[in-house]
């Protein structure tokens, strides 16, 4: 292919993509061809700024910064044995814009992109071995006009009666909470230490009957950025704190909750400990010291709260750190330059 | 002395009190990803913060997960952070929208494109 035809074929894949964007299908990604040129730099832009656009939409339009929201069922492909598509969901056939016909009957990794084929084949391979099985992983979906759809699949096989030929069923998942995902794989891992019992982490939002105007998220906004930049630091009270932003204590209260699903003082705590986590993890920084630099006055009141959140102790998180830290630090070499 | 490490997606050297920080070549960043770059950072560190030279000339892409990531508990221990990138390529625009969107928490934070004047800047910062 030469210069101009990859071009022109570059050029119709991004009208594409804001062909779609423009329909409201903000899932489509462009994949990265890795030319890392000037039209490359586009075509990133108008991945992230989908990403951006998809969660202002799953948000209910208020511009949430944090995490995404929703699982959803996108597609779902119905495999025989071989990994051949024996069936489809409708909405398969729309999203990738290919019809029935061309997708049943074809090997399920005709639609994946090089990376995932090669990942598909792993999981497949394992699938084949156990009688029932069942994983997720990131797959990149092309569709018909050069897009890709990355998204988390669940793989599951199906079993009925012996003579039944067993198949595999592909579910494209839209959307997940990934930070909460994240903190529930840390807090699994602690687990396995076995000297720590559950107890209660994320609650969920109830819903206020308050309307917020562009003025009143600005003010809110400034609110969530005075704590994201010091989160080490106590807020004054929410009287105080609403008549500092220009707001009242209830469209502070109930208008912070609205937007960012969480309470002011709740979210200070979270923004804390988000890097208070990769402290006890990763440093070497006695805990003492960790809870003082992040604005806590005591160990205990840190502790405590560090427990509340997550489910399981500092202490906790620290020993199941240290289990592979000589193995690290035996990866740093000293140079002499 | 200097101290050096590297990963499968990045490589790091701690010299003069300054974090050089490079992307390998056509890495794509996903949040397991970032998670590993994050804790071998801190690693390298141990125990103390340091102004970064993050060289992201030849980052292919990075997630919203993980910019997310980055942004908040990716900057723990970084007193400032120079990027190095390429003009209207594809580290300009990733580093661009991660200072707009994202808003990394940090003390000082400058996009440039010539290592000399990023190091001038960060000099201040290396105690």
């Amino acid at each position: 292919m030469n210069v101009i035809e990859i071009t022109k074929k570059r050029v119709f894949r991004i009208q594409q993509m804001l062909l779609e964007m423009s329909s409201g299908n903000f899932f489509y990604h462009l994949e990265h061809l890795g030319n890392n040129d000037s039209v490359e730099g586009i075509e990133m832009a108008l991945n992230m700024l989908s990403e951006e656009l998809q969660e202002c939409l799953s948000h209910g339009l208020y511009t949430s910064t944090k995490g995404t929201t929703k699982h959803l069922v996108q597609m779902s492909f119905l495999l025989d044995t071989n990994g051949i598509v024996q069936m489809i969901s409708k909405k398969t056939c729309i999203l990738l814009g290919i019809p029935y016909q061309d997708i049943v009957g074809k090997p399920f990794e005709t639609f994946l992109n090089e990376d995932s084929k090669k990942k598909w084949y792993e999981s497949f391979q394992g699938l084949k071995q156990e009688t029932l099985f069942e994983t997720s992983i990131d797959l990149d979906i092309k569709t018909n006009e050069e897009l890709i759809i990355p998204n988390s699949c669940h793989i599951t096989t199906l079993k009925g009666e012996a003579e039944i030929e067993r198949q595999t069923l592909v579910t494209v998942i839209f959307h997940s909470k990934v930070r909460y995902e994240m903190e529930k794989d840390l807090k699994n891992r602690v687990m396995e230490l076995g000297n720590d019992p559950t107890s209660k982490t994320s609650e969920k939002p109830k819903k206020r009957n308050l309307i917020l105007s562009s003025g009143d998220i600005k003010k809110l906004t400034k609110a969530y950025d005075i704590i994201v930049n010091n989160p080490e630091k106590n807020l004054p009270n929410l009287k105080k704190f609403a008549l500092q932003l220009g707001t009242n204590e209830f469209k502070l209260k109930y208008g912070f909750k609205e937007l960012y699903g969480t309470s002011v003082h709740q979210f200070l705590i979270n923004e804390r400990l988000r890097k208070v986590v990769i402290l006890v993890q990763f440093s070497d920084l006695s805990l003492n010291h960790i809870a003082q630099l992040s604005g806590y006055k005591s160990y205990p009141h840190f502790s405590r709260t560090f427990k509340k959140r997550y489910g399981y102790s500092p202490n906790s998180l620290r020993k199941r750190s240290l289990e592979n830290r000589t193995d690290d630090i035996l990866r740093i070499t000293s140079v002499t330059l | 002395m200097s101290k050096h490490l590297q990963n499968q997606y990045a490589e790091y050297l701690l010299k003069d009190n300054i974090l050089y920080f490079n992307f390998k070549q056509n890495v794509e960043i996903n949040l397991e990803a970032a998670q590993q770059i994050v804790k071998d950072r801190i690693l390298i560190q141990d125990g103390q913060s340091y102004p970064v030279l993050s060289d992201i000339r030849q980052l292919k892409f990075i997630t919203k997960p993980a910019r997310e990531y980055m942004a908040s508990e990716g900057t723990v221990m970084i007193s400032a952070i120079a990027f190095i990138t390429e003009p209207i390529m594809v580290s300009d625009i990733t580093v661009k929208v991660f200072m707009r969107k994202n808003k990394p928490t940090l003390p000082a934070k400058q996009i440039f494109t010539d290592i000399p004047e990023a190091l001038t800047f960060l000099r201040k910062f290396a105690i």
